[in-house]
């Protein structure tokens, strides 16, 4: 069986996805030694910019974007005092299926850093699904209960920031449903009572993980990632990059605009500050 | 009052990164086998002592960490292996322990190697 990992990469205005994802595939290339494939709407600007780091990638996928009246917009925080509204393109994450090249496959956000090798228990393991569940926060406080349910009275929340699949009919059906929720979001949203109006990936995968559960939690099915993926929000700030140690600034929550310091080393952290992921990556490729 | 205040940030990033390095410690604690899964942890090593202690050695099946039933060709074997990765990652959590534990600033604490 051939083994990978898709990223998807649009970028907006201000966040370099691309970069994102090309300095996610080093990582990937140094750590788990498999196949990297990139989808993205700017296919040119990956080759021009970033052709000494191009080798990491083994497949570019391009993939057409149009801006139509369905763009969204989302609200980007750089830590707790600035944020930008910016085009926000996270709505092809169900046709990971169709698109991955390999028969087992490994989709993180590009937001995600790899500093070990333990997603690679993937593809020695049974289950044909798994994703990411009840993460580590960085945070020594923190607790978002947005992150258990979906919303207040709804279903179990999925992280589709990062999951695996082998090609699979159960997993076909699942991506057929994951479209089919997508492409009836308006309806969905209402039935499960979730409040924003914006397509999340999370929520549209956490529904049709439910219908396909026949609309009861499910603790056996679908199973959680090998590795467990720390996270760190858009409040917190991402100050400094050596290896594979990571140095935050997390957010006072009581005091907004004060932060406390920690580093991890050796986990893999799902950073969502892209503003300071994207200057990080610039200093460790200086 | 400002020796107290940076006392208290002090104390918050000693505390949250002893936590990170327990969460760390969890996360490499883990042995995959033939697509099994199984959280190494005092319990599961005293029971396969156990076992072997009672004489169970080959074909013993034990239920791993998604509660999945699992056959074990040689569980003095499978000990030695879970045992090697418990306990060299116990170490590795030791070592930095005790390296944040002596540090007497916030910066020294993060900057540590």
């Amino acid at each position: 069986m051939t083994n990978g990992v898709l990223l998807f990469a649009n970028n907006n205005d201000q966040i370099d996805y691309v970069k994102q994802a090309v300095f996610l595939a080093t990582q990937i290339k140094q750590h788990m030694n498999c196949g990297v494939a990139i989808a993205t709407d700017s296919p040119d600007y990956l080759y021009n910019q970033f052709e000494s780091y191009i080798s990491a990638v083994d497949h570019v996928i391009p993939i057409d974007w149009h801006v139509t009246q369905t763009t969204q917009y989302k609200r980007f925080r750089d830590g707790t005092k600035a944020e930008k509204n910016l085009m926000w393109k996270n709505t092809n994450r169900s046709s990971a299926y169709e698109l991955t090249p390999w028969d087992q496959t490994i989709v993180l956000d590009t937001d995600v850093m790899v500093n070990n090798n333990r997603l690679m228990a993937c593809f020695d393991q049974p289950e044909d699904f798994l994703i990411d569940r009840q993460p580590v926060d960085v945070h020594p406080t923190r607790h978002d209960p947005t992150f258990d349910r979906i919303s207040d009275k709804s279903v179990q929340f999925f992280w589709a920031t990062a999951f695996f699949f082998r090609k699979s009919p159960i997993t076909e059906l699942l991506f057929e449903t994951i479209g089919h929720v997508k492409d009836n979001y308006n309806f969905y949203r209402m039935m499960y009572q979730i409040q924003p109006t914006k397509l999340r990936n999370d929520f549209v995968f956490s529904i049709a993980i439910h219908i396909l559960s026949g609309f009861q939690t499910n603790n056996h099915w679908p199973q959680a990632m090998p590795a467990r993926m720390f996270m760190t929000t858009d409040c917190d700030i991402l100050h400094k990059i050596q290896g594979t140690k990571m140095t935050f600034l997390l957010d006072k929550q009581t005091h907004p605009g004060q932060y406390t310091v920690n580093s991890v080393q050796g986990v893999n952290v799902h950073c969502m500050n892209k503003f300071s992921l994207g200057r990080c990556i610039d200093e460790a490729w200086a | 009052m400002e020796k107290a205040l940076e006392f208290g940030n002090y104390m918050v990033t000693l505390n949250n990164q002893k936590r990170l390095l327990k969460e760390r410690f969890l996360d490499q604690s883990v042995h995959y086998v033939d697509g099994h899964k199984f959280e190494i942890n005092r319990e599961l090593i005293n029971y396969c002592k156990t076992l072997i202690d009672l004489g169970h050695q080959q074909d013993v099946v034990i239920i791993d960490s998604l509660n999945a039933p699992y056959r074990v060709p040689d569980l003095k074997q499978f000990l030695e292996v879970i045992l090697d990765i418990y306990m060299s990652n116990l170490n590795s959590y030791h070592t930095e322990y005790h390296k944040i534990k002596s540090q007497r600033s916030v910066q020294d604490i993060v900057d540590h190697d």
